[in-house]
């Protein structure tokens, strides 16, 4: 506990391309590295890398080891490591738990590999990257928990009838409840889904009451929400001045959407 | 040769010292427009010819701009501000300065802005211009006598036109050098006027004698100095000069803070070496001013504002990532007191994000001696979690 020491920030960031984002100092780019490994590309560290550090934030010690580094063809993961542990942001309890995980991803299969990433993209809010990690990460062994996740990012980007076919798929072949639910769930989203509304008929009274409450309550908690608000105002106003505002909000929504990808 | 210049600015009365004790000269504060020469008078020739031309003499040039007046000087209407630069650009025209110093009675921080722009407005360098305290030109001209007038206690008594006070300055070699200087303006003063009659003669030794005998007491001290122009003789006060110069060593000198006032001009000319000291008065800071932060695990106070600092100009930033906690630790290490302070500033109104994400910058200031002010602002984590513009802003009395 405690406020950890900055040192200045870069006047230019970098940008990073597996984040689509600039990192504008030491602490953010050891945030990135330590928190999404997975993302990291194997070139990550390269000599634009080292310039940066040493241009940008005066980290001329650091720059020049990596180069020593490179120079040596050691292996990312000891670039990486070197990074991380001049930042001032992570414990050394920290960085020996990356060391291990980064062994341990080094030895997963690629499948395994792909669908961590999807699941690393999907924490992000980047659901079009976790779609395709996810889609890379299917094999001939399909795995339920796999397709679900795949069903979960379909779901976010509105692709109701993807999702619901893999819902259906994960029931058929595990009867699992979580995706009965969801089937069940995307019934009452989008009653058109024929997929969904039949898996819906096997639903239980009982289940379909526990059920339709939550669904009742989520939609009680969407109507009362910010963004439901912000609607209803721009609705009660003058008409030319809806017009003006639904379409801000739509090239914002647009941009939203975008963004999930 | 090097023209250092010292002013004494007091509503009543300027004092400018040029160099040395060869060239000093003292007149009203006071500024009048000469329709004659077309140009700005000063001093006793402004009220002259206000006199002579029913034209407006402006006064208290200081409380004026404290209170931001206007006057209307012939056809044209001046602000407080304009009516000092031109105080200033008359007073040190033709002089080619290398160094200014302005000392002042109060230094607060409007007026010493007010005072350093106008100067600066006079065409001298912004880094050879310097704004102090009575206090300090009682330190500069001190320390620049014979070092056995300053081994121990200091004490000077000022007296001058409603002005009585008292000064002391104690010198700590444990370490680095520590000058303490205290000043004590008294409710009572003395009407100068009153003094070429045997009764306000006679009170006023009274006054001042009841005055040393509270202020000296029975303590031993190194030297006693007589300054302000109420002792340009002191045949009147023979009951305060038997209670001061028992056991004491007396010196007077009318124009001694002009004097330290063109000391410290030689400082910042380069001419004499600063005082390798750290000064605490009523323009510096009397307490260190640190910030607990991480740095490899390990707890550390980062100074921000070290003691000694000129308040005024004082400022200490930081920029450090909140991890696991929702305030910020300060450290006041007060110099006249072993114990350090701390001072947590909690952070409401700050966003909640994910921990460590959440980057903050720190700044520290005084708005006087002893009023130090501490801003936190939200600068979020770059574009991964952007700033909320979050601020909180606290103030502390020392």
């Amino acid at each position: 506990m405690g406020l950890l020491l900055c040192e200045k920030g870069a006047a230019r960031p970098l940008y990073y391309e597996k984040l689509d984002t600039n990192l504008w100092s030491l602490q953010e780019l050891c945030y990135v590295i330590f928190r999404y490994p997975v993302l990291v590309p194997e070139d990550f560290v390269d000599r634009k890398l080292c310039a940066w550090l040493k241009d940008e934030l005066g980290l001329s010690a650091l720059s020049e080891r990596l180069e020593q580094l490179l120079a040596s063809e050691a292996a990312q993961e000891d670039m990486l490591f070197a990074i991380l542990q001049e930042g001032n942001y992570y414990t050394s309890a920290e960085l020996g738990r990356y060391r291990s995980e980064s062994k341990r991803l080094r030895s997963l299969p690629y499948a395994a590999f792909a669908e961590l990433l999807g699941d690393s993209f999907y924490q992000m809010g980047r659901y079009g990257k976790a779609i395709k990690a996810y889609q890379d990460a299917r094999t001939d062994q399909e795995k339920p928990q796999l397709l679900e996740k795949l069903a979960a990012a379909y779901v976010h980007v509105m692709q109701l009838e993807r999702a619901a076919a893999l819902y259906e798929e994960v029931y058929q072949k595990t009867g699992a409840q979580t995706a009965l639910r969801q089937l069940y769930m995307l019934s009452r989203m989008e009653p058109s889904l024929e997929r969904a509304a039949r898996c819906a008929k096997k639903v239980g009274e009982e289940q379909r009451k526990a059920w339709d409450e939550a669904f009742s309550a989520a939609a009680a908690g969407a109507d009362a929400s910010a963004r439901v608000k912000q609607v209803e105002q721009i609705f009660s106003g003058a008409r030319r001045a809806v017009r003006a505002e639904a379409e801000k909000l739509i090239v914002r929504w647009k941009q939203e959407y975008r963004e999930k990808a | 040769m090097s023209v250092c210049i010292g002013i004494v600015l007091d509503d009543d009365k300027t004092t400018i010292c040029q160099n040395d004790e060869s060239s000093l000269e003292t007149f009203p504060t006071a500024l009048c427009w000469d329709k004659q020469t077309q140009s700005w008078q000063l001093g006793a020739q402004a009220k002259e010819r206000a006199l002579a031309d029913g034209g407006m003499v402006v006064e208290q040039l200081l409380q004026f701009r404290k209170k931001k007046g206007t006057a209307t000087v012939g056809t044209q209407r001046y602000s407080a501000q304009q009516l000092l630069n031109c105080f200033f650009e008359k007073l040190l025209s033709g002089k080619e300065a290398d160094s200014v110093v302005v000392s002042l009675r109060t230094p607060e921080r409007v007026l010493m802005q007010a005072v350093r722009s106008a100067v600066e407005e006079a065409g001298i360098a912004p880094e050879r211009i310097q704004v102090t305290s009575h206090s300090e030109s009682f330190v500069e001209y001190v320390l620049a006598q014979d070092r056995t007038l300053s081994n121990q206690t200091v004490g000077m008594f000022e007296l001058s036109e409603h002005c009585l006070c008292y000064y002391e300055m104690k010198l700590t070699r444990t370490g680095r050098r520590r000058i303490d200087v205290s000043v004590q303006p008294q409710k009572e003063t003395i009407e100068l006027e009153t003094l070429k009659t045997d009764a306000g003669a006679k009170a006023a030794d009274e006054l001042l004698a009841n005055l040393a005998e509270r202020m000296l007491g029975k303590r031993g001290f190194s030297a006693i100095f007589l300054c302000g122009v109420g002792f340009s003789e002191v045949d009147f006060a023979a009951s305060f000069m038997a209670v001061i110069c028992s056991r004491r060593r007396v010196c007077a000198e009318v124009n001694l803070l002009a004097l330290g006032a063109a000391l410290r001009a030689q400082v910042l000319a380069g001419v004499h070496e600063a005082l390798d000291a750290t000064i605490i008065c009523d323009t510096t800071v009397r307490a260190g001013i640190g910030l607990k932060v991480i740095v490899n695990e390990k707890e550390q106070v980062l100074p921000l504002i070290a003691a000694g600092d000129a308040w005024f100009s004082a400022e200490g930033c930081a920029e450090a990532i909140l991890d696991g906690q929702d305030y910020v630790e300060l450290t006041v290490s007060p110099v006249d007191q072993m114990r350090r302070m701390n001072v947590r500033v909690t952070l409401e109104g700050f966003p909640k994000r994910p921990n460590r994400t959440t980057k903050l910058r720190i700044c520290t200031s005084f708005s006087d001696a002893n009023r130090l002010q501490i801003r936190v602002e939200d600068r979020g984590f770059g574009e991964l979690f952007p700033a909320s513009g979050a601020v909180v802003n606290e103030e502390l009395r020392l």
